[in-house]
């Protein structure tokens, strides 16, 4: 009985459920200092595993596993078991990269039109806001033609990686869609 | 010792390609010339750079098995490509103990992803006709009994020097599944090797500090990394995130030091006689240490910061002696005590000089008192510890507060234990003392309390109110009664100076499609059609505060307040404009309510 109950408890604050996010970006965008910089709540000690960054996090009762993956485009395919229980895509731009932004919107383009991935939600960051000459929130959405995007719940937030500023907005934003959409 | 991220920028193909040339996996599998590379480098960091270094092992391993038999050769490398990247994706995923175990992949489910994802490249790559000529070449040359034969080892080294016969593709699918299985046996019996990993416990060091001090100034950053060259990026978060509580061996020297000192003087400068510490060579040798701890005094340390006007005046005097002393060359005497220090000291001093002064105005303005300093004795009680949530303990209690650079400070005296060394009304309070909070006060706001239980902000004419209420961004509160009320309003007054000083603005922007109610888009469907209204409305909720601190000085924070509090009111405007668009279109819908609240609440 007790356990049954904490079952449904569990269930109901998605205590034990992990989220599987996928973190992308162009190289130098920074997802390797957020991905580190979002162990906001308690940091978990791991042991060293070579291989590709993920993160575990723990945060408003949610636990995230955030990955990031990549490689080259013949290995799409291989991915799609990761992709079939993707809660949320974190999209990484460099905001003061102006030459490299029309590539990030053909690689967002691109892994959004994956099957898997359709009903994932979308949080971009813009990074790199201390920078001088950083585009605004508003200036990558346009850059990466969001504005028309109806089919998914998306948000673009300002951030700067290496203060900690902006991640736990992104991070808040992400958590109330996921509770919403797929818990 | 390599990291993958030195070798793996795009631009260093080059180096990738040279670095790769210096191992020999001719006759090895796979899994082993895999292995073999890991223990040479640590191969961990940013999707792009693991690929880009997978690339190069797989050309390397190529060109050493030239005719192995897993399809692909030439400009085909994918297949390899694709077991190595297998590889590597299983030991994350299996040996990444955050991963709970029931989602961790299963054997089967990795066969079948990497065997499809295989199968698709081979289509992809060959139409019919390469098939074909892929077949006769597989077909050809090849020992088939001996592929055969080493095919009984469970690994891909049966695919190494050959591989099966190729005529038929049933065998070789079979073949490669039974392969796909041995590897996912071997690889979570043995993870791939982590030995380049352990050797970096002097960076440790050199990492976390700068982490620390990113927090802190941006001075230490450079001292620190000019010291210790550390070269990774990842590495420097990974260690500090995961050894966050070892302190860096930087900090530690110059806390102690500092404290050492900071005793020394204020046992014996109780009535600010200058000229004593003047002879105290104890303290004038490691002055250095000093300079720097100026440097530390926003962060957490709440023990090396000298508390309280005594402290800040016993600083003041340190202060000055070592900028004396930085303009004179330093002394040879004190060279032993700091050496650890002095790499970093010296290259401070450059610019040290620079952050002293304005430091020097701070510390001058603070013996000035509130609003840039203020201490006294209060009552104090808890009222909330989280947001909705009563403090446990809500009685009163006399206490000792410092407000000071950024922190609230309280404290409790020992009731009888002033005796203990001996010393009596040695001018350190500290020491009869033990801290109780150490509040930071960014995003922080102290109003007033009347006395029928109102809260204002700002004290009126006439008004004496003596109890102030503190809200901490976390939702906490706590209460404070003063004797008088000049000393309430000095005291809400340095807490909100410090606040506004330390506090930073939202970064700008934000934009998403999530609707609220008064974006355009439900401004326009509400009007309309009722059906075509599908978008749900969200409950809105004000964003979290930014808890970075404000690394600004006293005249630019300001500006940026005032930029940011007039982007506030344009925005204001703004939305009390679509305020009027949505009541207009929407008083006569029902079920808006929740838009109502939501403009109501901003």
């Amino acid at each position: 009985m007790g356990q049954v109950l904490g079952r449904v408890l569990s269930k109901l604050w998605g205590g034990d459920k992990e989220i599987r996010i996928l973190i992308l970006g162009l190289d130098g965008a920074g997802k390797t200092t957020i991905l580190y910089r979002l162990q906001i709540g308690e940091v978990i000690t791991t042991v060293p595993t070579i291989g590709f960054n993920v993160e575990t996090l723990t945060y408003k009762n949610l636990k995230f596993n955030v990955w990031d993956l990549g490689g080259q485009t013949s290995i799409r395919p291989y991915w799609r078991c990761y992709y079939a229980n993707t809660a949320a895509v974190i999209f990484v731009v460099d905001a003061t990269d102006r030459d490299r932004i029309n590539t990030s919107k053909e690689e967002l383009k691109e892994m959004l039109s994956e099957e898997e991935l359709a009903d994932s939600a979308l949080l971009v960051f813009a990074n790199k806001q201390d920078q001088p000459g950083a585009m605004t929130a508003p200036e990558v959405s346009q850059a990466l033609e969001l504005v028309g995007m109806k089919d998914r719940s998306w948000s673009i937030v300002a951030c700067s990686a290496i203060k900690g500023e902006g991640l736990t907005e992104g991070l808040d934003w992400l958590v109330e869609v996921i509770k919403e959409e797929q818990l | 010792m390599y990291d993958a991220e030195l070798i793996g920028y795009s631009g260093r193909l080059e180096a990738r390609t040279a670095y790769m040339s210096n191992f020999h996996w001719t006759e090895r599998s796979i899994i082993s010339s895999l292995r073999s590379l890991c223990e040479r480098i640590y191969l961990r960091g940013e999707a792009q750079q693991i690929d880009r270094i997978l690339d190069a092992f797989v050309t390397r391993w190529c060109e050493c098995n030239p005719s192995h038999g897993f399809h692909s050769k030439g400009e085909f490398q994918d297949v390899v490509y694709t077991l190595a990247y297998s590889i590597l994706l299983l030991n994350t995923d299996h040996h990444w103990t955050d991963i709970s175990s029931q989602k961790k992949l299963t054997r089967q489910q990795f066969v079948t992803n990497t065997l499809s994802t295989i199968l698709h490249q081979l289509q992809v790559s060959h139409d019919a006709s390469e098939i074909n000529v892929i077949q006769a070449r597989m077909s050809g040359p090849y020992d088939i009994q001996r592929a055969l034969s080493v095919s009984s080892v469970p690994d891909d080294k049966s695919f190494v020097s050959g591989g099966p016969h190729l005529s038929d593709r049933k065998v070789w699918i079979s073949r490669m599944e039974g392969l796909l299985r041995n590897l996912y046996l071997t690889i979570s019996r043995q993870p791939l090797p982590l030995n380049a990993a352990y050797a970096m416990p002097l960076d440790c060091v050199a990492d976390s500090s700068i982490l620390d001090a990113n927090i802190a100034s941006p001075y230490i950053t450079q001292s620190a990394t000019s010291s210790f060259r550390s070269p990774s990026v990842l590495r420097k978060h990974r260690t500090a995130s995961s050894s966050s509580s070892s302190r860096p061996k930087l900090t530690v020297h110059h806390h102690s030091s500092l404290t050492d000192i900071h005793a020394s003087i204020t046992s014996n400068s109780l009535s600010y006689v200058y000229e004593s510490i003047d002879d105290s060579r104890a303290y004038r040798r490691s002055s250095n240490a000093t300079s720097l701890s100026s440097v530390w005094s926003y962060q957490d340390s709440a023990h090396s910061v000298p508390v309280g006007l005594a402290g800040v005046v016993s600083e003041m005097i340190i202060k000055e002696e070592s900028a004396l002393q930085l303009n004179e060359t330093t002394s040879p005497d004190g060279s032993e005590s700091i050496i650890g220090t002095t790499t970093s000291a010296t290259s401070l001093s450059s610019v040290g000089v620079a952050a002293q002064s304005d430091k020097l105005i701070d510390v001058e303005s603070e013996v000035r008192g509130a609003p840039w300093a203020k201490e006294g004795l209060l009552k104090h009680r808890r009222r909330l510890d989280r947001h909705n949530q009563r403090a446990k303990n809500q009685s009163w209690e006399d206490i000792f507060v410092v407000v000071q650079r950024g922190y609230l400070k309280t404290f409790k005296f020992y009731p009888s234990q002033s005796h203990r060394n001996g010393v009596f009304g040695g001018g350190n309070w500290t020491e009869n003392a033990s801290m109780r909070d150490c509040i930071r006060l960014n995003q922080s706001v102290a109003s007033y309390i009347s006395g029928s239980g109102k809260i204002s902000w700002k004290r009126k004419d006439g008004d004496d109110t003596q109890t102030w209420i503190l809200s901490l961004p976390g939702g906490a509160e706590h209460i404070f009664e003063s004797g008088t009320a000049e000393v309430a309003e000095e005291f809400v007054d340095t807490c909100n100076y410090w606040a506004a000083r330390l506090s930073k603005e939202p970064l700008q922007g934000g934009i998403g499609n999530i609707e609220y109610g008064w974006g355009s888009n439900a401004l326009n469907t509400v009007g309309s059609s009722r059906k075509q209204r599908s978008r749900v409305i969200r409950q809105w909720r004000e964003p979290p505060l930014n808890l970075v601190l404000s690394g600004l000085n006293e005249c630019s924070q300001l500006n940026s307040l005032l930029m940011y509090i007039e982007v506030l009111e344009r925005d204001i405007e703004e939305h009390s404009q679509a305020k009027k668009d949505v009541i207009d279109k929407v008083c006569n819908c029902r079920g808006e309510s929740s838009v109502i609240t939501g403009l109501t609440c901003t």
